[in-house]
C-alpha cells in the first residue's frame, strides 16, 4: 500500500483554461446563435426563393445568375457604392489626418477644439442626417445661403442627379471625428527623438512630415483605410433617411437596394445572395489591401 | 365510422373500460357546467385557473399610430370594454410597404391587430399576412354594403375580405381664390381640364425679375410625395394594369403623355426642373406647404387638407375632388382613393378581442371618441397659434357609412359653408374613385417605387418619359410575373 498524495484531477493550467472557457461560453453561445447562425442561414437562403411569409423554395444559383445577368439595379447600386467608396475613403483619411495634425498643436484650449471636431461623430446618424437635409436645402439651406453671399448659386444637392452623392459624402466627412481621434493618438505615439534627429539632419517641416510622420503613422492610416472601405461599402442610413435612394436612384447604394429587396419587396433569398456577394467583394478587397500594405505601411517592430 | 374525440381516444389507448370512461367524462362535464355558471363566457374560461384568468381583462396588442388622439380613443375603448386592455405600439413606415409588420408576422410575433395602408394591401393579403374576416362578418351580421364600395374592393382578394377599412381619402384639387381674383379669374370656378390649367398657370405665376416667386401650378406637389404620376395618368385615361392583374400598363400612351405633360408644365411654366425642384425642396419636411403659404396658386393634393388649410387664416381657398382631365379624357370623372385599414394577425389567438376592437373602431362610438379628443386638440392648437374665430374641425372621414353619417351630422354640418361644400365634393369623388389596392395589385411595392423612379428620371431629364416608364414597367412586370408564379406554385 502506498501513501502517495492523490493526484489533483486538474492541473492549474487546465483549471485556468476551463475557467477561461466558462467565462467565454456565454459570449460563444451568443456568437453562435446570433452571428454564425444567421450568417450560415443567409448563405443557404441565397440559394432559395424566400418571401419571408411563404415557405422557402430551393432555386440553386438562380439568384446569383439573375444578379449578374438580369438586374440593372444591382449594377447601378454597385456603381453608386463604388463611387462613394472611391471618393469618400481617400477624403476621409485625408480629412482625418489633416484635422489630427491641426489638433496636435500645443495651443491654448486645444482640448476644446478636439472635442468640437469629435462631437459630430457621436451625433446619432439619423439626427445628423435630418440636420444635413436642412443644411443642404437648396433654397435656404446653410450651404447655399452662404454661397449666395459670394454670388455663387449652389446646386440642388440632394435633388440633383450630379450632386446627390457628393452631398452624402460631404455629410459623412462631417463625421470624421472618430478617425481623427485615432490618427491623433497615432501622432502622439511618434517618438519625439525622430523629429529631433531629422531636424539635426536639416529636414524641413514638409520633409519631417514626409519621412517621419507619415511612415510612423502608416499603420494607423492603414487601420482607418481598412475600416473605412468596409464601412463605406455598407453605407445605408444616410441615403435611407435623406434621399430614399433618389433622385432617380442616384443614391441607391448597394445596402439600400439590398434592404429594399429584403424588406420592401420581401425577396429575402435574393437579398441574402446580394449580402454574400458584398461580403466576398469586401473580403477580397481587404485581402488586397493587406497584401499591398507591405509596400507602404511601416511597422517599427518588424524593421528592428 | 365513429369519430373519436381526444378524451375517448386517450381512454381507449390506455385501456380504460368504457364504463369508467363514461363516468370520468360525466364528472368532467359536470365540473365544466358548474364552472360555466360562475364564469363570464370567453375564450379564457376553462378550469379553475381559467376562472381566475377570465376575470382579468385580456390584453391585446395593437399597432397603430401613437399620438394623443389614438391614446385618447383607446382609453374610451377600454372604459367601454372592461374585459379588454390595449397595448399600443407604433406601426412604423407603412404606406409603400410595411416591413415592421411583415417581419413580425413572419416571426410569429405580430400584433393582434394592426393598422395597414391600402397602397400595398393586396400584395400582402395574397401572401396571407392578414387573417380573412369573412367568418366574423357573417357571424356578427356586419354588412359589407354599409361600407364605401372602393375600400371594400381594395381589401378583397379572390373573393375574401382581409380587413375592415377605417378611413378613406382621395386626391383633391385646390386653388387660391385670392390669387384667382388678382389674376382676373373667377374664384368660384377651378380648372376642369389640363388646357384650363395651362391657360391659368402663366396668369397666376408671379415674377421677381426673371425668378418665379409664386407658381401658378406645379405638378410635383406636395413636396416629398412620390406617387403624383398616378393621378395625372388617370386624368389622361391611364390604367395601371390589365383587368386580370397580370399585365402592367404604365408604359402605355396615356401614361407617357401624362408624364410628358408634367415635364412640359415644369419647363414651360415652372422655370425648369432645377428652379422648381429647388423651390419645392424648400418645403420638404416642413409643417407647411407652398400652397398654404400662398406661394403656389393651384395644386393637386388630398382631401385631408380641406381641414388643415383652414388653419391658415390668410388662405382663401377652394377645391374639388373632380380632378382636371386631359382633352383626350374630357368629361370623365377620375380620382383614386386610399386610406387606412385594420387587420388581424393570421397567427393571433385573440381573434375575438381583436375583432371586438375592430368593430368598435369603425363605428360611431369611435367617431364620437376621436371627435371629442380631436376637437379639444384643435381648440388647443387654435389657441396656441392665436388663430381668429372658432376652430374649424374636419376630422378624417370614416369608411363605414353609419359612422360617416354621424360624422356628417356631428362635425361636417357645423363647418363653415365653403368647407362643408368641399367635404361634400370629396364625398362625391369617393363614388367614382378607384381604390389604390386595385390599382397597385400584387406587385404594389415595386409599382410605387416604379412611379417614383419614372417621375424623377423624366423630370431630371435622365431619361425621356417613354424611356423612364419603359424602365419602370419592366421592373414592375418582372415583380408581377414573379408574384403570380409564386402564388400559383404555392
Amino acid at each position: 500500500m502506498t501513501n502517495a498524495q492523490p493526484k489533483p484531477r486538474l492541473t492549474n493550467a487546465a483549471r485556468e483554461a476551463l475557467t477561461c472557457y466558462l467565462f467565454l461560453l456565454p459570449w460563444g453561445i451568443g456568437f453562435l446563435a446570433f452571428v454564425i447562425g444567421p450568417v450560415a442561414a443567409s448563405f443557404v437562403l441565397g440559394f432559395m426563393d424566400y418571401e419571408i411569409v411563404t415557405p422557402a423554395r430551393w432555386v440553386g444559383l438562380a439568384n446569383y445568375i439573375e444578379l449578374f445577368t438580369d438586374d440593372q439595379r444591382f449594377r447601378m447600386s454597385m456603381g453608386n457604392t463604388l463611387y462613394y467608396v472611391l471618393v469618400f475613403v481617400p477624403l476621409h483619411v485625408i480629412v482625418a489626418t489633416l484635422l489630427a495634425l491641426l489638433l496636435n498643436q500645443k495651443a491654448r484650449g486645444i482640448a476644446v477644439y478636439r472635442t468640437l471636431f469629435y462631437v459630430p461623430s457621436i451625433v446619432p446618424i439619423v439626427a445628423g442626417a435630418i440636420l444635413w437635409v436642412w443644411i443642404l436645402q437648396p433654397e435656404w439651406g446653410l450651404i447655399n445661403s452662404t454661397l449666395r453671399l459670394v454670388k455663387i448659386e449652389g446646386p440642388l444637392w440632394l435633388a440633383s442627379l450630379t450632386w446627390s452623392k457628393p452631398a452624402l459624402i460631404l455629410m459623412a466627412l462631417w463625421g470624421s471625428g472618430a478617425a481623427m481621434i485615432i490618427v491623433l493618438a497615432g501622432l502622439q505615439g511618434v517618438p519625439q527623438h525622430l523629429y529631433e534627429a531629422a531636424e539635426i539632419d536639416g529636414a524641413n517641416r514638409w520633409q519631417r512630415f514626409q519621412h517621419v510622420t507619415l511612415p510612423m503613422l502608416s499603420p494607423t492610416l492603414f487601420f482607418i483605410l481598412v475600416l473605412s472601405v468596409i464601412a463605406s461599402f455598407q453605407v445605408f442610413t444616410t441615403a435611407y433617411v435623406m434621399t430614399g435612394g433618389g433622385p432617380a436612384e442616384s443614391t441607391l447604394f448597394y445596402m439600400l437596394y439590398l434592404y429594399r429587396r429584403a424588406f420592401v419587396l420581401l425577396d429575402m433569398g435574393y437579398a441574402a445572395s446580394m449580402a454574400w456577394i458584398l461580403f466576398v467583394a469586401v473580403l477580397a478587397l481587404t485581402l488586397v489591401q493587406f497584401k499591398l500594405a507591405s509596400r507602404w505601411v511601416y511597422y517599427e517592430a518588424e524593421q528592428s | 365510422m365513429t369519430r373519436v374525440n381526444s378524451v375517448a381516444k386517450t381512454g381507449v389507448q390506455e385501456g380504460i373500460s368504457r364504463r369508467s370512461l363514461l363516468k370520468n367524462s360525466a364528472a368532467v362535464a359536470g365540473l365544466a357546467l358548474a364552472a360555466s355558471a360562475c364564469v363570464a363566457p370567453g375564450p379564457e374560461a376553462a378550469g379553475d385557473e381559467g376562472m381566475a384568468a377570465s376575470q382579468e381583462p385580456v390584453d391585446i396588442q395593437i399597432w397603430w399610430r401613437i399620438n394623443p388622439t389614438t391614446e385618447g380613443v383607446l382609453q374610451v375603448f377600454q372604459e367601454q370594454h372592461p374585459d379588454i386592455t390595449v397595448s399600443l405600439g407604433d406601426l412604423g413606415e407603412a404606406v409603400y410597404g410595411t416591413p415592421k409588420y411583415v417581419t413580425a408576422v413572419a416571426a410569429g410575433k405580430g400584433p393582434d391587430v394592426s393598422y395597414q395602408n391600402r397602397h400595398t394591401f393586396r400584395q400582402f393579403a395574397s401572401r396571407n399576412l392578414y387573417r380573412p374576416i369573412e367568418d366574423l362578418l357573417e357571424r356578427d351580421n356586419v354588412d359589407k354594403g354599409n361600407f364605401m364600395a372602393g375600400p371594400i374592393a381594395d381589401l378583397t382578394w379572390q373573393g375574401t375580405l382581409y380587413g375592415l377599412p377605417h378611413t378613406a381619402g382621395t386626391r383633391y384639387f385646390f386653388w387660391n381664390r385670392t390669387h384667382f381674383e388678382e389674376a382676373g379669374l373667377d374664384p368660384d370656378v377651378g380648372p376642369e381640364t389640363w388646357d384650363d390649367i395651362m391657360e391659368m398657370a402663366p396668369q397666376l405665376n408671379k415674377m421677381e425679375g426673371d425668378r418665379i416667386v409664386r407658381y401658378g401650378f406645379l405638378p410635383h406637389f406636395p413636396p416629398g410625395l412620390s406617387d403624383q404620376l398616378l393621378i395625372y395618368a388617370m386624368e389622361n385615361g391611364g390604367v395601371s394594369q390589365s383587368e386580370d392583374g397580370r399585365t402592367n400598363l404604365i408604359n402605355t400612351d396615356p401614361w407617357v403623355e401624362a408624364l410628358e405633360w408634367c415635364v412640359h408644365m415644369i419647363d414651360e411654366f415652372g422655370g425648369g426642373n432645377a428652379a422648381a425642384s429647388s423651390f419645392m425642396e424648400g418645403f420638404a419636411g416642413q409643417p407647411v406647404d407652398p400652397f398654404a403659404q400662398g406661394q403656389v396658386s393651384m395644386c393637386s393634393y388630398g382631401n385631408w387638407m380641406i381641414g388643415r388649410y383652414a388653419k391658415f387664416p390668410d388662405l382663401d381657398y377652394d377645391g374639388t375632388g373632380l380632378m382636371p382631365v386631359s382633352a383626350a379624357n374630357e368629361g370623365a370623372q377620375v380620382n383614386w382613393s386610399c386610406g387606412w385599414t385594420f387587420v388581424i394577425d393570421p397567427n393571433t389567438e385573440l381573434v375575438e378581442q381583436g375583432w371586438e376592437f375592430m368593430k368598435w373602431v369603425i363605428s360611431e362610438k369611435y367617431v364620437r371618441a376621436a371627435g371629442t379628443v380631436g376637437l379639444e386638440l384643435e381648440k388647443a392648437e387654435w389657441a396656441r397659434q392665436q388663430l381668429p374665430g372658432e376652430p374649424i374641425f374636419a376630422p378624417t372621414p370614416p369608411v363605414y357609412q353609419p359612422a360617416m353619417q354621424f360624422m356628417l351630422d356631428e362635425y361636417y354640418s357645423v363647418l363653415p359653408e365653403r368647407q362643408k361644400i368641399m367635404m361634400q365634393r370629396y364625398l362625391d369623388s369617393e363614388t367614382f374613385s378607384v381604390g389604390c389596392g386595385q390599382i397597385a395589385g400584387l406587385a404594389a411595392a415595386e409599382l410605387w417605387i416604379g412611379f417614383k423612379n419614372a417621375w424623377e428620371s423624366a423630370l431630371t431629364k435622365k431619361q425621356t418619359p417613354q424611356e423612364a416608364l419603359d424602365a419602370s414597367h419592366a421592373d414592375v412586370q418582372k415583380a408581377l410575373d414573379a408574384a403570380w408564379e409564386n402564388l400559383e406554385s404555392s
